[in-house]
């Protein structure tokens, strides 16, 4: 028996400031209440891949007791980062920011195979932080699922039998919508009554060309609650993606971009910084730690991660008329990690809607449960994240829903596969949606009887 | 091996005023037909431990006895030199009422207890028959639950501390004078339903309730057994909170109304109990009347004026089973009580007197007409409903040809363990317990 | 034995590298044991075969559910091998009409509540870690919780077992009703901290869940007043389903986090809860809410809605992770002692934290008289770990000496094992031991635990409570 860890040793081990906080470290009081949170320990049934265990590991490292070993990297890596430890954790662990701390420090000392590093290269810097590559690389996919080669694939499972991971990849593949949003689209949509607030929209990478109706949704149902949305046309993606990842360059590079979009150094800020993408929306409030010590940035992103607000959020603070359009359906709601756990928001999504007349809410067990998307874990960690996916089917079957509701478009990929997967009655609708939507539905439904 | 007895008694009768060997002055000690040598009546816990090592040195098969009032209970003794008289260790050893806990001798009487505990308008929550001869030593020593061990619970739920003393007479202790307790292993538990088989219990400290603001005990009578059961059990799923849920035979119904309880005839009846709060255990009644008249009974209901007497009288079926005939009791999963009724009354031609707890699964019957082979079927058929059967009173034959106990279980092998660790002799009421312990 | 385990259970289920190690060093507690390898079984099977390798290599085998203990329980304090029994997490039948469930040990405390809870259920011991810790290792502790003052501890909740035991066999004990003649092994292996064998199924008892509830919170502005609001309310002769009392220092740390509203300048806060039939709860919630006014509390005042209720809760059973916010390291002790030297006992023991200059923060289950007073301090302060221990025994002597106990719930474990002694004497603990040896070849099974000395086991821990017993006198209750 001994009553602490052995002395630490000195070799140094960080490399950079983005190292994970010694006094942050040490606020885990070992109590194992976020075990049970967790999907990787469900999975994996090892306290390696519990955020309790993964934080020992941040320790035994800061400590100099063990090695940064591929095995040691591949518990930080087989992290979702869902945060749904920080929901258990009494101590309020920042267990998020520690795990894109040390994944920072990972990427920067290089802990990642070659391979990877240069498909992160590729993709990651290549291509997300530019609107303009990301929409070609939209018209391209359209053009592979348009063109009926998707399907052919699909169909022939030569994909399957190639390369199996590229087929779940594939599986996995936004399926493009024309036409895409265009940020100045958010001009479009007349106001009604007096001008209550003006909202600025972050129309993101990803969604303007997988999930436009959710932008044109969310921009109509704010006009008609008086809230006037324009989307800044300099923005670019958030750089969430890349700070999960530990590419905090990256991260920081287009949060910078995104600072100057949004609040051009003018006193002139928007009343909100709208996102309807749970999480951007958690690392857009994050801008202000991602830019602490950046002296020339560091106030303006304080200041803009301080406007930041989820759309569910938004509405429910700024208050919204309530919408008249019968819907006829039972949904069950997943709560999107980075909403529920990371941004704390759980009840503005179902208040939205229980608001809309006709709509039942059947709640799963564990709908604050990860469902496996996380970002950019689907492909990465394929396995572990179909096996958690298969697990949120199952509760989302037991449900009597028709349809999931969710606020993130990774979910929303995620859940579409697991119903195409798993729904094998077909009880459910193909396609998840955002609440949003569903509220934008029912008041144009209720329009429609006006008339 | 006689020249050591004679010795052994002598030297008792040196330490003991309270040592009768005049085999007149034995006779209540007889157990199935044997009578001891001796008999000790201790009044200290330092006699026991006195009693315990000369037992030892000369090798006595002793037997612990309080109240007397379930000595029929077991297989007939292996050996027989010393009753181990404990009725006259009763005091009361600490009691500070707003603790909610009481420390007593074994041998005071349940009785007794609850007396001293109803001044404080507290309780024991333990029901036990005759419990005016009923010793707490003796009543944890049997160790189970009544017919009111749904809502009670049985003595292990009870008890939070106790001192006893080893077959060689070392004083010990388990557990404390607190409700809440980890401390080292829970030898309280390990005592309780050992049948002194495993050493004295000597005090025992218990934690206690308060007396229930409103207590009711309400019978409904019909025409059958089958019926009244059927209506336990539903009247159980109605009202989960009833404090006493018995369905009794039209003898067993008899023989409480002639031992006093009041609200009861010759016909089968269901007697329901609630206790509480004045308004909670109106409703509880109220809905669990309302199923068992939803399940088929009719007629006035009574309601008991006399509460304690009448579910004394009902407790006391559990024992004063007729000469000649055997108890048998059966407890199960109470949700396999009406199929084990059927069951056994194809199997047995003549019961007398059926009893049932219809929310726990506990199951008294009474008949001058079973034989080891028909207990030996009982129990097979019972196996499959999780029904344990045991002989609990029976003419000599019978205890001889059928194990009371029955085959045992999978822990046998583990208990034999334990009294080899604790009676390595095998001195303490040997071959009594279970596959001869 | 490593390849031998690896062979036996599969290449999945042992893990044996320095991380793997580093991360099954720790439970709860401020101790740490170091393990040699941790093997993960699935089935009973998996468990058999692992203890006779264990067996053969003489080596000493823990068991682990969560590790969320507090007393050091799930610590392999002498090496070898840790059995982590959470992959076993299957609820393998639920009988509603005769109220069990039969659960693999694995089954997380919660899980099983809110399963129950479907079928109009409730699994009652409901520790402060429900959300992480395992049946079997609630089994093992016999855990209790703020609603076992109404419903008693898991040993009260438990019929029957599947043990396997030091030599490796199987066997069940005890019965869906408690009608298996013959002793209660069942309540000898509860509680028993894993040192008997490993309970790979649990049969469990499940109780009807109340139709109503009220949860109460009650501002104070002394601890003695809250104190004494708990004595007059057992002493009512209502028994609360909870009845919790939460201090100062504990308002400071849950409060900023979980907001609960628990006013920060109150000196305690009580919780109390009545449950049961409707019209039940409605008479004893006007009765008690009576009592506390009595004690001129600031505040009185009732959840309105489930959600407040469950606020109200995460602020009680997140106290003891919430106060990392104070101080990095705390020392948590688990007395209990008879109700009515409460308020003396609380008095000591702030009065002992103050003269170690050590922050005390009390949260606990005032209705059974089971205190815990958490000492705050941090191990990088030199002589910082000596003084929490020094003020933990004299705060455990304190409680044996108003006549009462140890440990009311999280066990001896490691932590406490040297204090066993103050109260009971070698007698008591021979028989106890002769209880274990009944189990089989236990010596190597969870050494180091509830016993003071045994081999190998590390003096350190030893000579602090025998410097403490030094101090104090050898026995109190004895």
């Amino acid at each position: 028996m001994s009553i602490s860890a052995p002395p630490p040793t000195t070799e140094p081990l960080w490399l950079t400031e983005d190292r994970p906080d010694a006094g942050e470290l040490g606020l885990c009081v070992h109590c194992g209440f976020c075990l049970n949170a967790c999907p990787t320990y469900h999975d994996l049934g090892v306290e390696t891949d519990s955020p309790r265990g993964r934080i020992a590991l941040m320790r035994g490292l800061d400590d100099g007791r063990i090695a940064w070993s591929p095995r040691v990297q591949r518990h930080f890596d087989q992290c979702l980062q869902c945060r749904a430890c920080e929901t258990a954790c009494p101590s309020k662990v920042p267990y998020g920011r520690l795990m894109e701390a040390t994944r920072a420090e990972a990427f920067a000392q290089q802990k990642w195979p070659r391979r990877q590093r240069l498909i992160w290269r590729l993709v990651m810097r290549g291509v997300f932080p530019y609107p303009r590559r990301l929409r070609l690389a939209g018209y391209g996919l359209k053009l592979y699922q348009r063109s009926g080669l998707q399907f052919l694939v699909r169909r022939s499972g030569l994909l399957k039998r190639l390369a199996p991971r590229l087929a779940e990849i594939d599986a996995l593949s936004p399926s493009a919508r024309r036409p895409f949003f265009a940020n100045r689209d958010t001009a479009r949509e007349p106001l009604r009554g007096a001008v209550r607030a003006r909202a600025a929209l972050v129309t993101g990478c990803m969604m303007p060309l997988a999930f436009p109706e959710t932008h044109r949704a969310t921009v109509r149902v704010f006009a008609r609650n008086g809230v006037a949305v324009s989307a800044p046309g300099a923005q670019v993606c958030c750089g969430a993606l890349h700070a999960h990842g530990g590419d905090v360059e990256a991260a920081r590079l287009l949060a910078r971009s995104n600072i100057d979009a949004f609040t051009p150094e003018s006193d002139d800020l928007p009343d909100a910084i709208l996102i309807n993408a749970a999480g951007c929306g958690s690392h857009l409030k994050e801008y202000g730690h991602l830019l602490r010590n950046d002296p020339e940035y560091a106030q303006r992103a304080a200041a803009f991660a301080a406007r930041v607000r989820d759309v569910h959020e938004y509405l429910v603070e700024v208050g919204f008329s309530p919408p008249a359009g019968r819907i006829e359906r039972t949904v069950t709601y997943q709560d999107s990690c980075h909403l529920s756990h990371a941004q704390g928001i759980r009840k503005p999504p179902r208040e939205v809607l229980r608001s809309i007349p006709g709509l039942t809410l059947s709640e799963m067990r564990t709908p604050d449960r990860c469902c496996g998307s996380a970002g950019l874990y689907s492909v990465v960690q394929s396995e572990i994240s179909q096996r958690v996916l298969a697990e949120k089917m199952d509760d989302v079957l037991s449900t009597s829903a028709e349809q999931i509701c969710t606020a993130n478009p990774g979910c929303m990929l995620q859940l579409d596969a697991g119903i195409a997967q798993y729904d094998r009655q077909g009880r459910m609708m193909p396609r998840s949606t955002h609440a949003i939507e569903l509220l934008d539905e029912s008041y144009r439904l209720g329009d429609e009887v006006d008339a | 091996m006689a020249d050591a007895d004679t010795t052994g008694v002598t030297e008792l009768e040196r330490l003991f005023d309270h040592v009768d060997t005049d085999s007149a002055r034995l006779q209540p000690y007889e157990i199935d037909g044997h009578l001891p040598r001796a008999a000790a009546r201790v009044e200290t816990i330092a006699d026991v431990e006195r009693v315990q090592s000369v037992a030892t040195s000369q090798e006595f098969a002793v037997i612990s006895i309080g109240g007397r009032t379930t000595l029929e209970l077991g297989m007939p003794p292996r050996r027989y030199d010393l009753a181990l008289d404990l009725s006259g260790l009763n005091q009361v050893v600490e009691y500070e009422p707003n603790d909610f806990t009481i420390s007593v001798q074994a041998g005071m009487t349940l009785a007794a207890l609850q007396r001293t505990l109803a001044a404080n308008g507290q309780f024991l929550p333990l029901d036990h028959p005759r419990f005016e001869q009923a010793t707490v030593g003796g009543i944890c020593a049997v160790g189970r639950g009544g017919l009111r061990r749904n809502a009670l619970g049985g003595p292990r739920d009870w008890l939070i501390g106790m001192r006893m003393v080893k077959a060689d007479g070392t004083a010990i202790k388990g557990g404390g004078k607190v409700v809440k307790n980890v401390s080292g292993y829970d030898l309280p538990k390990l005592f309780a339903g050992s049948l002194g088989t495993l050493g004295v219990i000597a005090e025992v400290t218990f934690k206690l309730r308060p007396q229930p603001a409103s207590d009711q005990v309400v019978a409904l009578h019909t025409d059958s057994f089958t019926q009244a059961l059927a209506a336990a059990r539903a009247a159980a799923a109605a009202a989960p909170f009833l404090n006493g849920c018995v369905a009794l035979s039209g003898q067993a119904a008899a023989r409480a109304a002639s031992q006093g309880a009041d609200i009861l005839n010759d016909r089968p009846a269901l007697v329901l109990r609630a206790s509480g709060l004045e308004s909670a255990a109106d409703e509880a009644l109220a809905s669990a009347l309302a199923a068992a008249r939803s399940a088929g009974l009719e007629g006035e209901e009574s309601r008991s004026p006399a509460i304690v007497e009448t579910w004394q009288a009902i407790a006391d079926l559990e024992l004063g089973t007729p000469a000649g005939h055997t108890r048998l009791r059966i407890g199960l999963p109470p949700g396999n009580l009406e199929r084990a009724r059927s069951l056994i009354a194809e199997l047995v031609p003549e019961i007398g007197s059926w009893v049932a707890a219809g929310d726990s699964g506990l199951l008294l019957l009474e008949t001058p007409s079973v034989d080891a082979d028909t207990v030996r079927t009982l129990r097979n058929q019972l196996g499959p409903l999780q029904g344990r059967l045991t002989i609990e009173s029976a003419p000599q034959e019978l205890k001889r040809s059928a194990d009371v106990w029955g085959p045992p279980g999978p822990g046998v092998r583990l208990m034999h363990r334990v009294k080899e660790q604790f009676d390595p002799q095998g001195i303490l009421n040997p071959g009594r317990y279970v596959d001869g312990i | 034995m490593v390849r031998e385990l690896i062979e036996a259970i599969g290449e999945q289920a042992v893990v044996w590298h320095d991380e793997d190690l580093l991360v099954y060093e720790y439970d709860g507690t401020i101790d740490r044991g170091n393990p040699d390898v941790i093997a993960l079984p699935k089935t009973t099977d998996d468990v058999v075969n692992l203890i006779r390798i264990a067996n053969r290599y003489d080596a000493p085998v823990t068991p682990r559910g969560a590790g969320t203990g507090l007393s050091g329980g799930a610590l392999a304090a002498k090496g070898g091998v840790i059995i982590g029994m959470n992959r076993m997490s299957t609820i393998l039948d639920l009988d509603v009409e005769n109220k069990t469930a039969l659960v693999q040990p694995g089954v997380v405390n919660l899980d099983l509540g809110a399963e129950a809870e479907r079928h109009g259920l409730a699994y009652a011991p409901d520790p402060s870690s429900q959300r992480a810790c395992t049946i079997g290792g609630n089994v093992a502790e016999n855990a209790g919780g703020p609603h076992t003052l109404a419903w008693g501890t898991t040993t009260n909740h438990v019929l029957a077992l599947e043990l396997v035991t030091a030599d490796g066999e199987v066997q069940w004990i005890g019965h869906e009703t408690r009608d298996e003649p013959g002793y209660d092994l069942v309540g000898c292996v509860v509680g028993s901290e894993g040192t008997v064998g490993i309970v790979t199924q649990v049969l469990v008892r499940l109780v009807p869940r109340p139709t109503a509830v009220r949860t109460m919170l009650a501002v104070y502005d002394s601890v003695r007043q809250a104190s004494d609001a708990v004595s007059a309310v057992v002493a009512s002769g209502i028994v609360p389903a909870a009845l919790e009392m939460i201090d100062k220092m504990t308002i400071a740390a849950v409060e900023p986090v979980l907001n609960t509203g628990f006013p920060l300048d109150a000196e305690a806060v009580l919780l109390v809860e009545v449950d049961g039939p409707e019209s039940q709860v409605e008479a004893e919630g006007a009765r008690v809410e009576g009592i506390l006014n009595r004690f001129e509390p600031r505040e009185v005042r009732s959840a309105t809605d489930p959600e407040e209720r469950e606020t109200l809760w995460a602020g009680r059973k997140g106290a003891i992770g919430a106060l990392g916010q104070i101080m990095p390291n705390y020392y948590l002790l688990d007395g209990v002692v008879p109700r009515t030297t409460l308020p003396d006992v609380l008095d000591g023991v702030y009065e002992i934290a103050e003269r170690y200059r050590l922050p005390v923060a009390n949260m606990f289950h005032a209705g059974d008289g089971n205190l815990h007073p958490c000492l705050l301090f941090d191990e990088r302060e030199p002589g910082a770990t000596e003084r929490v221990l020094d003020a933990g025994g004299e705060i455990m002597r304190l409680c044996v000496d108003a006549g009462g106990a140890i440990t009311g719930e999280h066990g001896v474990g490691l932590e406490k094992r040297d204090y066993l002694p103050w109260i009971f004497t070698e007698d008591d603990m021979d028989t106890m031991k002769s209880l274990r040896a009944a189990f089989g070849p236990t010596e190597n099974f969870n050494p180091c635990k509830i016993f003071p000395k045994g081999h190998g086991c590390g003096e350190a821990g030893h000579q602090h409570a025998q410097h403490q017993i030094a101090k104090f006198g050898p026995k109190a209750f004895v």
